[in-house]
């Protein structure tokens, strides 16, 4: 196709097409004819509109024709009333398009194509399905019709994501007595297979300090290691599970996890970053969501169209949450400055697509970037799917003044303020009449300065004219006096009073109470069209689409009702019901590989966001189903084999950590050859994130404040890092381009709560491969690079994290050396040294001192990695 | 315990990831069989990411210093001559011109600005053999014109800051592509092992901040380290104070305690990288603090930089330029110098003279002594040095004798490394506003540069979600800029 770095005038681009498609006669009619009906006809006489009953989106439309009978008539161009109209000729004065006639060479266009036998090639026809109205297109694997089949020619669709989720049976295995949970015999069948052994259990050493780091992403204390390793009982283990999921540390430990994946920051990004003061609601709201196990599908329904399920004010908690989850919409880079330099359109157009590609990542794994241009080039996604799933969001607006307060503290707050309202006029009046004499003084004098003409103009009692009334509102303007100018035009006892009230009338401001507000959005009442866009580019508008879901899976318009929020489209509403529905099989099997990604270092699908032809494949497709089913299931016979986990995350999480699989060894005899990472005969000893580690140097030397969330924490940092983004050297009124450190004695809070702005990173942070928020993060990168070592050795954080260290095993240890290099490994690595570690460190510390040892420790890579 | 003896049994492995800086990145080996459509572009060596790998072709360059000239510097005030601008100061903008403009999707550049012409308030003269005019802002650079190349018809995709500066540094204008000096080191790994192969010079950012020049979806491994040009050259470098003298101590301890740990976690090898990514940061110690002292360069070359200049921003800039060229020396692969000394660069809206007359005196001595210290030490013809900015400046006024943005055709210039001195290449119209000949996007510039690097750029590719990632674009649509390089022999 043509290439989008050049505007091309209309004509040449068709002749430049012509030649490349299937001509019909001499006419090319998806490069010729097409758009003009689609420019001209298509938006009255198509999906959206079917003005006299007529609809030129197809050639079955057009050859049935409308009221007047048919549009087309193959060959014979008079007889067509499609060209009689165009050529404004019907009798009865009807013409179309009804406000502008077709330029000639247009009308000689279709002409020519009708006279060809209007031939409405199959081929490359509308990738928008054209069923007969009422009827109802099958998907792709069942209706040859499905555009993604004619499309793409029958191919792609072996995609394995796409196919029904398959409730797997149980492999029978021959180690039967190893299972803990079904989940073990399809990975030990694969073990199997392969001819080799799962590991051993590991011990419980090793297993509660993986526990705490998986679960809560904090090392267990000393004591709460010795207590699980001495626990003898059968259910020890399970209960220290629970015990975990049911600490509020686990939320604000999962919450990372989809955090990277809807790329959460607390700035805009782009030039000016600027701060946004109500994003860690959102951040909250998931953290609370995990820790409440709200079912995933209703964590995906309110992210999509909380909004919609909030009828006014909200009522309850669940209410507000429900707003402020949709703070997903608004996760994505910003730019403010846009307006400034004629951009407002194309920002808008990025916001879109941004959406669509995180919406696709997030919840179905598909790659939906890559059909924003055209069809994708992998999977069976075309062009129009993109545009599909954009129109579902194509209302949206952001909603950054709907209070989100509780319907009753909005009334009491309007109650409140409404008796401050008086008393408020009041001094108003107060302060006007104190004025009034000045100001009639003075208004008189600027009138003295007026010319003649000027004013007798002001006395003209209407002036309508455009050039007179500008000059009417330039003298209007030099009446005009500055406030501050007033006051000075008090007497001396006047000013005194002036200043009285004026502070009066402040105080009684500053009483009156404000709504809370939250990064959140909602339909607005104008609901734009959405087009096919070729090449992604807004110049080059195509076929109009309406909502709609994946092509392959369900290429009908997608049926929308209204929902309970009225002056909603209730689009947003129709996605979410259908992402969380068992037609579509992709949002749980993307959302359970997330899970074992986690775990296990590696998903079952090792391209977490990336479902398609081009990711990997499943290395273990029974087992990702067998997960898939028991996470959707709401109701079971058998919860032994086939649990119902109803979309709870928690239950998923217990599932997997109380399987067999997850409890092996990291570890295996050194003779041996591993067996494949994919097999999980094993498990892997795995980095502690950026923000695992931060926490546990916090933990470790006893720093650590335990939060309820809230506004972000702003650690200070030297300036030639804030310089990164010369924005902060420009801060505004508002105080949103700038730093604005916290508190040392705030600082010590989890990651989490650490400001995330896109343009300016917290350096230690991003040097343990923090991920960059602008796109979805499917997976972190680990890297283990120098500056690393560099910063763990010698950052301010981590000299301040030593020294503290050092000073709590004092505290806790006392003055003897021996005890302190005890007490510094229980702390920081559960266990005591064995007798050559004891004599190193104990040597070290006597020479050097205990901070010095305890950033040696903090430095230590059984401190960075469990096993 | 007996560290020697622990350490020697280690030797071999300690011996084979000896290089590299920020090297040891294991995430290419972590991420194993992803099963991707494509194969990768390119093999990276997880034990040592930064080992120089074979171009396509002979190169003509073999580093790059990218002097990034913050904010938009004015094309019709530095290096592209209009007299019919002098003549027509005052004048509307002539109606060829604006529909023209107006046509193009460039049509936003009218966006607030005044429809009055505003001539340069520059004197302009011609220099060199190839007589190319320059304005009086640049009398040092000028003298050199004739080591230059110049392209007058760049064309950004935005008007706006952030997303032109983003889509010069990474080919797209939105946030979260990966920079030039982050592919080039992608493709190329770099010469010396015991320095990062790109680095960041500047006092303040580019507009737009860090996502400009980061590694975005490439390995971490070749994210862009910033040097200092004064005192200790990078973040953290060294050891506070009260640690200062136990740093060998230390790492002895640390190092010997790691080893007793892997020990018995055999077949890890990001154990092993770990505990070599704390020789490595000892090493860079030395190395880095050796580069950054620019004192130790003779009293001749430090003042024609002016490092120590009664102007303390000519003085700041000087030592970025010295510094470039002591990295690129040591073979560093990839220098990205910004000059950006404050909040505003050269983002002239309110008055051209009062933002570029200091501007140029703060960057045209040390600009000029760099290429002409690179000349004299033979290395200009291996070192590709681009001087370049987001976008140019309107001919039209904004605000008191200021110019606005302008996307629609400005003037960037390279030399050394393979390009064709003393030329000039494309052309706006008569009074600056659009490029008329020669209209160049920047995918074509990432492609001229890549090849002066004797990279295929289509070949330099990253899968990254089922897109092929390049820096010139997904689509592969990039060509070399007819006429800038010289033919390859």
């Amino acid at each position: 196709m043509l290439t989008v770095r050049f505007a091309v005038p209309l004509l040449a681009a068709l002749s430049l097409c012509a030649g490349r498609s299937e001509a019909v006669g001499e006419v090319a009619f998806h490069e010729q004819v097409w758009p003009i009906l689609e420019r001209a006809c298509v938006k009255c006489h198509g999906p959206e509109k079917q003005k006299g009953e007529l609809r030129l989106d197809s050639l079955e439309a057009a050859l049935k024709g409308g009221k007047g009978g048919a549009a087309v008539v193959p060959g014979n161009v008079e007889k067509s009333l499609l060209r009689t109209l165009i050529q404004h000729e019907q009798p009865d004065g009807d013409r179309m398009p009804p406000k502008e006639k077709l330029h000639p060479d247009e009308i000689a266009i279709v002409e020519k194509w009708i006279a060809a036998g209007a031939l409405w090639p199959e081929k490359t026809a509308s990738p928008v399905a054209t069923a007969a109205p009422g009827e109802k297109l099958g998907n792709a694997w069942s209706d040859p019709r499905n555009p993604i089949v004619r499309i793409f020619g029958g191919r792609r669709l072996d995609l394995w994501s796409l196919r029904p989720i398959a409730e797997p049976e149980q492999p029978t295995v021959r180690n039967e007595a190893w299972v803990r949970q079904p989940l073990d015999r399809f990975v030990l069948a694969g073990i199997e297979r392969a001819d080799q052994k799962p590991a051993d259990e590991a011990s419980r050493q090793t297993l509660v300090r993986r526990l705490y780091f998986d679960v809560i992403g904090l090392p267990p204390t000393p004591e709460e290691a010795a207590a699980f390793v001495a626990d003898s009982a059968p259910d020890a283990y399970e209960r220290l599970v629970d015990q975990l999921l049911a600490s509020p540390r686990y939320g604000e430990h999962w919450a990372r996890m989809w955090l990277d994946v809807v790329r959460y920051s607390d700035s805009n990004g782009f030039d000016w970053d600027e701060f946004r003061p109500e994003a860690w609601r959102f951040r909250d709201y998931v953290a609370r969501s995990f820790n409440f196990d709200k079912p995933f599908d209703k964590f995906v329904r309110e992210q999509l169209a909380g909004d919609e399920m909030v009828k006014a004010e909200p009522l309850t908690a669940a209410e507000q949450d429900a707003l402020i989850a949709t703070g997903y919409l608004r996760m994505g880079p910003h730019d403010n400055s846009a307006a400034l330099f004629g951009e407002t359109k194309k920002v808008r157009q990025q916001l879109m697509s941004d959406l669509v590609d995180t919406t696709g990542s997030a919840f179905l794994g598909m790659t939906m970037s890559c059909c924003r241009c055209h069809d994708h080039k992998y999977d069976p996604l075309s062009h129009a799917d993109h545009y599909r799933l954009r129109a579902f969001f194509e209302p949206m607006q952001p909603a950054d003044d709907l209070p989100v307060d509780l319907a009753q503290q909005q009334q009491e707050i309007r109650d409140f303020n409404d008796k401050l309202k008086p008393e408020i006029a009041a001094i108003k009046e107060q302060i006007d009449t104190l004025l009034a004499p000045v100001k009639s003084r003075l208004v008189a004098e600027r009138r003295g300065k007026l010319s003649d003409e000027e004013r007798a103009l002001l006395d003209v009692p209407a002036v309508k004219e455009k050039g007179v009334s500008d000059q009417l509102k330039s003298i209007q303007e030099k009446l005009k006096v500055p406030d501050k100018e007033l006051e000075e035009g008090l007497d001396p006892a006047g000013k005194t009073q002036h200043t009285a009230l004026s502070e009066a009338l402040a105080a009684l401001q500053k009483r009156e109470r404000k709504f809370s507000t939250a990064l959140i959005a909602r339909d607005g009442t104008d609901v734009p069209p959405t087009r096919v866009l070729e090449g992604g580019n807004l110049e080059q508008e195509k076929e109009p689409v309406v909502p709609g879901f994946l092509s392959a899976l369900d290429p009908n318009p997608a049926k929308i009702d209204p929902p309970a929020r009225a002056g909603s489209t209730g689009r947003r509403s129709a996605l979410a019901e259908w992402i969380v529905s068992e037609t579509n099989p992709l949002t749980a099997r993307v959302l359970v590989n997330r899970i074992w990604q986690s775990y296990f270092g590696e998903g079952i699908v090792a391209t977490a966001n990336d479902f398609g032809l081009a990711g990997a494949r499943p290395t273990n497709p029974e087992l990702l189903d067998w997960l898939a089913s028991a996470f959707t299931r709401r109701t079971t016979d058998d919860a032994a084999t086939q649990p119902a986990l109803a979309w709870s995350l928690k239950s998923l999480h217990r599932l997997i950590l109380t399987s067999a699989t997850y409890r092996q060894s990291s570890s295996f005899p050194e003779t041996e050859r591993a067996a494949p990472s994919q097999l999980m005969a094993r498990q892997i000893p795995r980095r502690l994130s950026a923000e695992a580690l931060r926490d546990s140097m916090l933990a470790v030397s006893g720093r650590l404040l335990a939060t309820e969330g809230g506004p972000p924490i702003w650690p200070a940092l030297p300036q030639e890092v804030l310089n990164a983004n010369p924005a902060v050297l420009d801060d505004n009124k508002e105080k949103t381009k700038g730093w604005y450190p916290s508190p040392p004695e705030k600082s010590g809070v989890r990651s989490l709560y650490v400001i995330q702005k896109r343009n300016i990173r917290v350096p230690l942070l991003e040097t343990f491969d923090l991920p960059e928020n602008s796109t979805s993060c499917a997976r972190r990168n680990i890297s283990t690079v120098a500056p690393q070592a560099l910063t763990l050795l010698n950052s301010p954080f981590a000299t301040e994290m030593a020294h503290a260290f050092a000073g709590r095993i004092e505290a806790e240890a006392g003055d003897a050396v021996e005890a302190q290099v005890e007490r510094a490994f229980a702390l920081a690595l559960q266990r005591a040294p064995d007798a050559e570690e004891r004599l190193a460190c104990v040597n070290f510390r006597k020479e050097r001192g205990l901070p010095e040892f305890c950033r040696a420790v903090l430095n230590l890579n059984e401190f960075v990695y469990f096993d | 315990m007996d560290h020697d003896c622990n350490f020697c049994s280690r030797r071999d492995f300690l011996t084979r990831v000896g290089g590299g800086f920020g090297a040891l990145a294991l995430s290419a080996m972590l991420q194993r069989d992803l099963r991707a459509a494509n194969p990768p572009a390119v093999e990276i060596d997880p034990i040592s990411p930064f080992a120089p790998r074979p171009t396509h072709f002979a190169p003509t360059a073999k580093s790059v210093i990218f002097l990034y000239m913050v904010g938009g510097p004015s094309q019709i005030d530095t290096f592209d001559y209009k007299p019919a601008l002098q003549t027509l100061s005052g004048k509307p903008v002539p109606e060829s011109i604006r529909s023209a403009l107006r046509a193009s999707k460039h049509a936003n550049v009218f966006e607030g600005c005044k429809d009055e012409i505003m001539g340069s308030p520059y004197k302009w003269a011609q220099h060199g053999q190839s007589g190319k005019w320059v304005s009086e802002l640049f009398p040092n650079v000028a003298r050199h014109v004739d080591d230059l190349c110049f392209i007058h018809s760049l064309q950004a995709d935005s008007n706006n800051h952030a997303p032109a500066s983003y889509q010069m540094h990474t080919g797209e204008i939105l946030a979260g592509k990966a920079s030039m000096g982050s592919w080039v080191t992608y493709g190329l790994g770099t010469e010396n092992q015991n320095l990062p192969g790109y680095v960041l010079l500047f006092d303040a950012g580019p507009l737009g901040g860090a996502a400009n020049y980061s590694n975005g979806f490439l390995p971490p491994a070749f994210q862009g380290t910033r040097l200092r040009d004064q005192g200790v050259p990078v973040l953290d470098l060294l050891p506070p104070e009260a640690f200062a003298s136990g740093q060998r101590a230390s790492l002895d301890l640390i190092r010997d305690l790691n080893l007793k740990h892997r020990a018995s976690r055999p077949g890890l090898p990001e154990l092993d990288a770990r505990i070599a990514s704390y020789e490595l940061a000892y090493r860079m110690q030395s190395e880095a603090m050796e580069v950054g002292d620019i004192q130790s360069e003779s009293a001749t070359v430090r003042e024609s930089y002016g490092i120590d200049h009664s102007e303390k921003r000519l003085a700041a800039y000087g030592r970025k330029c010295l510094l470039a060229r002591r990295l690129v020396e040591r073979g560093v692969r990839f220098v990205q110098v910004y000059d950006m000394p404050d909040k505003d660069g050269w983002d002239a809206h309110d008055n051209v003279t009062k933002n570029h007359s200091p501007r140029a005196l703060w960057t045209d001595q040390p600009v000029a002594a760099l290429i002409a210290d690179l000349k004299q030490r033979g290395l200009l013809d291996e070192t590709l040095v681009i001087w370049a900015s987001e976008f140019g400046r309107t001919p039209m006024m904004q605000g008191d004798r200021g110019r606005q943005h302008n996307a629609a055709g400005f003037t960037i210039w390279m030399a050394g490394g393979g390009v064709q001195a003393g030329t000039s290449i494309g052309a706006t119209d008569e009074i600056g506003l659009m490029a008329v000949k020669q209209p160049t996007p920047f995918c074509d510039l990432h492609a001229t540069i890549l090849t002066a690097l004797g990279i295929r750029s289509d070949d330099l590719y990253y899968e990254h979600n089922s897109r092929m990632e390049r820096l010139t674009g997904v689509a592969g649509i990039a060509k070399v800029i007819p006429g800038v390089l010289r033919a390859r022999a």
